[in-house]
């Protein structure tokens, strides 16, 4: 395997409830991943179901979803004070090369929700990967180092 | 070391000579490498070489972006009218088992739409320890 792309995920955290987000979002196909109330407000991680695809495409997913949202979710969004796009990559102990890339257009749509990009890399032994296990289950016996 | 951010390049691939565009970063804290003609046109990457390098991809990245948005007519022409402008951010791994991550702020995702840019990922293995004890 060496290393691929396993997800995009979206995360938001806000000072207010985000449940207008989670329901625009509930007629689509973006996944809630979880919704957590935190000490600084709201915090709500999602992702797109059944979208096995490049970040690229999914970063465009995202955006056109969000573009359409009704005003009181865009209210949420505007208000939040972290919007994230969060790529994740696997990587086994094979090592490898790998590219992905996001395009201009992509770019200045993320740029134009304000939101950031983040690159996330996962290093496992070949042992613990599991093909069939889904990404966001995968990750979560992972720190991060910053 | 698990993983870390290495540096971002800058790269341009254009239907014009890039000399204009080379000239404008001469003396920032960039270098250009991989200058190159072909039939499709030319291309040059830029590297950053200045301090915070392997630190923080929005630190350098906000050098290319003060080079570029301050470019006169002529050499901005050549960028607005490049094929290909990409910020190449690259990553190193080794088989250590871990997790890393690491955040363009918003700030720098607008910058970089603003430019007409796009963002490459790229995650390269580790380099093998020098044979002479030299540091990878």
């Amino acid at each position: 395997m060496a290393v691929r792309f396993i997800n995009c995920d979206l995360e938001i955290e806000g000072p207010r409830s985000l449940e207008h987000i989670l329901v625009d979002f509930s007629f689509t196909k973006v996944h809630c991943l979880g919704y957590l109330k935190t000490p600084s407000g709201y915090l709500a991680n999602f992702e797109i179901s059944h979208f096995q695809s490049d970040p690229d495409s999914i970063i465009s997913e995202f955006c056109s979803i969000l573009e359409r949202c009704s005003d009181a979710a865009n209210s949420a969004w505007s208000n939040a004070f972290h919007r994230k796009f969060d790529l994740g990559y696997e990587c086994d102990s094979s090592l490898g090369f790998f590219r992905s890339e996001l395009k201009a257009d992509t770019v200045r749509r993320a740029a134009a929700l304000r939101a950031s990009i983040a690159v996330s890399i996962y290093i496992r032994r070949v042992a613990d990967l599991d093909e069939d296990c889904p990404a966001h289950e995968e990750r979560t016996d992972g720190g991060t180092v910053h | 070391m698990a993983a870390r951010f290495i540096s971002a390049q800058l790269e341009i691939e254009s239907p014009r000579p890039l000399g204009y565009v080379l000239d404008a970063f001469s003396g920032s804290d960039v270098v250009s490498f991989d200058y190159r003609e072909s039939k499709r046109g030319f291309s040059v990457a830029f590297e950053y070489t200045g301090a915070g390098a392997s630190t923080d991809p929005d630190v350098q990245i906000d050098v290319f972006c003060n080079v570029v948005e301050n470019l006169k007519e002529h050499p901005r022409a050549i960028w607005d009218g490049a094929y290909r402008k990409t910020f190449n951010l690259g990553y190193e791994i080794d088989s250590t088992e871990s997790c890393f991550r690491s955040e363009l702020k918003p700030q720098t995702v607008d910058r970089i739409a603003k430019l007409g840019a796009s963002v490459l990922v790229s995650i390269y293995p580790a380099r093998p320890p020098d044979p002479e004890g030299e540091p990878a």
